[in-house]
């Protein structure tokens, strides 16, 4: 006998959500990379300039002992921004939408490699990897993601494939349209894990670097006059908003709490419906601030793209056009 | 196996994610991080590195050092003067070629970052690292 909560799990993890969904994720999170790069590409392009001595690598470039010459630095963002216009059209999935997942992971570490992590990027990357994964192709034989190779013509219906899973007719969720071709949800219960590991472990952070402190205002009160005088020696002017926000210390505490409230319970965004909304305002509001006071900006929060895999996409107005089936690449 | 399969596979999944978790608080890495930026307290003393342009004493803009991020710039700064020797001169000579031959120092200044926010004297020590330019080498 299933135990409910089991059961529960096991509609929310494996059902079937329709083929638009994913195709409207993969347009979207493939447009934002195609449009992030390029708009820094001059950023991009100088990277590898920088003095060999400076070079520190991390992630999958660890294993470097010293930067590969500065044309490898200055191809990898033009090949990020090729793979991810390929990945937004669809086609050959199964070529395009790995080399573009692990194409932005290297542009992405290659950046990190140079002293300053980029945080910011790190929700990109996992979305891409999982995407690539995943059956968000064009429809067709091609289009159903690298693991989907298994799935053959006429098989079973599999947890992790696009291929057999019938239509809508069938297989009711999300109170879908009739006969609308049906994929596999669980990839995109792995991007919106993903999107929670990342606030979950960034407020755990704060826990166990700055404990009781964070909540008490001081610690934001520093980051805030340090993100100011850091502007300010660098020849760039800080937010004027920084200042009025640093001389109330009760209202740094109550934002304080929030911040580590909204990181902490983003598991809840998971729940769906009105506390979903609600958790995806806290935690928007957190990056408007974070660039209204600081100046600092995470554009794939910021611009909503990391809270994509909680919604059903395909739905939104202007968005549903994206999902229209495409010819077979 | 079947029914477990897929919670087998999304647990081994967040696992991953996650596993900055067994790491010290402060591991970060691409695409995995424990995201320690604004965890631990700067304090109001604040070291930071900065290129002055010794004939007004203002800082240089970052534009000079090809970011629009003061975080990039900074650590830039600062790993480049942890190199020191050769490799900070040529830096230094470098920003000064962009500044038509001007004078620039490379200092690390402590300043208190609450005077600063409040329009009070902050700076409360410089350190010279190098001097280039019209003034230096």
């Amino acid at each position: 006998m299933k135990v409910p909560l089991l059961a529960r799990a096991d509609r929310w993890l494996v059902a079937p959500i329709p083929r638009e969904r994913l195709t409207v994720l993969r347009v979207l999170v493939a447009g934002f990379a195609a449009v992030y790069v390029a708009a820094r590409l001059p950023m991009f392009w100088h990277i590898g300039d920088r003095p060999a001595s400076t070079f520190s690598p991390v992630g999958v470039l660890s294993v470097l002992e010293r930067p590969p010459a500065p044309w490898v630095g200055r191809l990898l963002p033009v090949c990020v921004i090729v793979c991810s216009v390929a990945a937004l059209t669809g086609r050959r999935w199964r070529f395009w939408g790995p080399a573009w997942a692990l194409t932005l992971l290297l542009l992405s570490t290659w950046r990190s490699s140079w002293g300053q992590v980029i945080h910011h990027e790190h929700l990109l990357v996992l979305h891409a990897l999982v995407l690539a994964a995943s059956p968000a192709g064009s429809s067709g034989p091609a289009g159903g993601g690298i693991l989907a190779l298994r799935a053959r013509a006429g098989s079973e219906p599999r947890w992790w494939t696009g291929a057999a899973l019938g239509h809508a007719g069938q297989r009711s969720v999300d109170q879908p349209i009739p006969d609308e071709p049906m994929v596999a949800g669980w990839w995109v219960r792995l991007m919106a894990l993903a999107t929670v590991a990342t606030y979950v472990l960034a407020g755990l952070a704060k826990v166990r670097l700055g404990g009781s402190d964070w909540l008490g205002g001081e610690i934001l009160q520093h980051h805030l006059a340090r993100n100011v005088l850091r502007l300010d020696l660098s020849g760039k002017s800080g937010s004027p908003l920084a200042d009025e926000l640093a001389g109330r210390p009760g209202l740094l505490a109550v934002i304080s709490a929030l911040v580590v409230m909204a990181e902490l319970g983003s598991p809840l965004l998971l729940l769906g419906g009105t506390v979903r909304s609600v958790w995806v305002g806290l935690l928007w509001g957190m990056h408007v601030g974070t660039a209204l006071f600081m100046w600092i900006t995470f554009p794939y929060q910021l611009l909503l793209f990391a809270f994509l895999p909680f919604f059903a996409v395909e739905r939104l107005p202007g968005l549903r056009r994206l999902g229209a089936p495409q010819p077979v690449g | 196996m079947r029914r477990w399969a897929p919670h087998l596979a999304t647990a081994a999944f967040v696992l991953v994610v996650m596993w900055p978790l067994l790491e010290s608080p402060n591991f970060q890495s691409v695409p995995l991080s424990h995201y320690p930026m604004y965890a631990r307290d700067a304090g109001r003393v604040v070291s930071l590195p900065t290129v002055i342009q010794t004939s007004d004493g203002e800082p240089v803009s970052m534009s000079v050092l090809d970011t629009d991020d003061p975080l990039v710039a900074v650590t830039r700064l600062r790993r480049t003067i942890e190199v020191g020797g050769a490799t900070l001169l040529e830096f230094c000579v470098g920003i000064a070629d962009r500044l038509d031959g001007a004078g620039v120092l490379i200092a690390t200044e402590r300043h208190d970052a609450i005077a600063h926010l409040e329009g009070r004297v902050s700076l409360i020590d410089r350190r010279v690292h190098v001097q280039c330019g019209d003034s230096g080498p």
